[in-house]
């Protein structure tokens, strides 16, 4: 897949583990392990990334005597997610025309 | 490893970035190995599950832009003697100098490269103005003297608008490649400051 268009499409998928409730994380790693494969090292930019750009918030809280992050999606979060969503509705509806042709072709 | 160690290691390794974001990132990390320890792993284990602190490091490298890494390169390791400090500044109508000319020399380079692909574009511009001018002399031409020399002359000034097109076509090539060529040695020379490191 493009590089560019990955890392994208990483941004938001983190942002889909923490729609619905904060999260930690390893927390995220693991939701988005059946999905797509990511690593601590890879996560970290991409946290990083989207607190910057105000997509989440991050808070402490001790957790077993340590301290542990939970990241909380914002309102721009959330836009972008619903950016995402109708950008690739239109993507599908693409894929599914190029489809069409082309079963179209076998028979 | 011990998670002491990974720690340790990556502080040292990330020597020269900004403290916040070497704070932040050791933080991270060792959050991240404390996660995988409560979930059952190893110490050991855990620790290699987050990656290595060579990997750790090209990423945070990669997502730092250049001018950081350079201060970073350069940050003093140790503080200059009073000597070392006296031989710069004794040194500095020197090395002053030798610094401003070698950016006048870079800057020069860089504008000679944009000045060496503007000259190329003036080709189809040149072929463009010529044919049609051409055109409208040969027409002058064909009047006042005779119309043979008017058509041969109408002819070459078709030749050269034919010309127009295709010499543009190929300065429009030639330039994103330079700008390619560019770019993939912009890239270079940040993968060098991340190779070699602190």
């Amino acid at each position: 897949m493009d590089i560019q268009m990955k890392r994208g499409i990483l941004d938001i998928c983190v942002l889909a583990a923490i729609k619905k409730e904060e999260s930690y994380g390893y927390q995220i790693i693991k939701e988005m392990k059946p999905y797509v494969d990511i690593s601590e090292s890879t996560l970290y930019p991409i946290l990083r990334r989207l607190e910057s750009s105000n997509c989440l918030t991050v808070r402490s809280a001790e957790y077993n005597g340590r301290l542990r992050r939970y990241y909380t999606i914002t309102q721009a979060g959330k836009n972008r997610l619903k950016e995402f969503s109708e950008e690739w509705k239109e993507m599908i509806s693409i894929y599914q025309f190029v489809m069409k042709g082309e079963e179209d072709e076998k028979e | 490893m011990k998670k002491n160690e990974f720690t340790i290691a990556l502080a040292v390794r990330l020597k020269g970035f900004p403290e916040e974001d070497v704070k932040k990132s050791l933080e991270y990390y060792g959050e991240m190995i404390d996660e995988r320890i409560e979930d059952g792993m190893s110490e050991e284990e855990a620790v290699a599950a987050v990656g290595t602190v060579e990997e750790i490091a090209a990423q945070i490298t990669a997502e730092t832009p250049l001018l950081q890494l350079l201060k970073q390169k350069f940050t003093m390791k140790r503080k200059l003697t009073a000597g070392e400090k006296a031989l710069l500044i004794c040194g500095s109508p020197l090395w002053a100098i030798l610094l401003i000319v070698g950016l006048a020399l870079v800057f020069a380079l860089y504008v000679s490269l944009w000045a060496g692909v503007a000259a190329m574009f003036a080709v189809p511009v040149l072929f463009g103005i010529g044919g049609v001018g051409g055109l409208v002399y040969s027409v002058i031409l064909g009047v006042s003297t005779t119309w043979g020399s008017g058509v041969a002359f109408a002819g070459a000034a078709l030749i050269l608008i034919g010309l127009t097109l295709p010499s543009y076509y190929a300065c429009k090539f030639i330039a994103k490649g330079l700008i390619k060529v560019g770019v993939a040695f912009w890239r270079c020379i940040k993968k060098a400051f991340v190779k070699k490191g602190v």
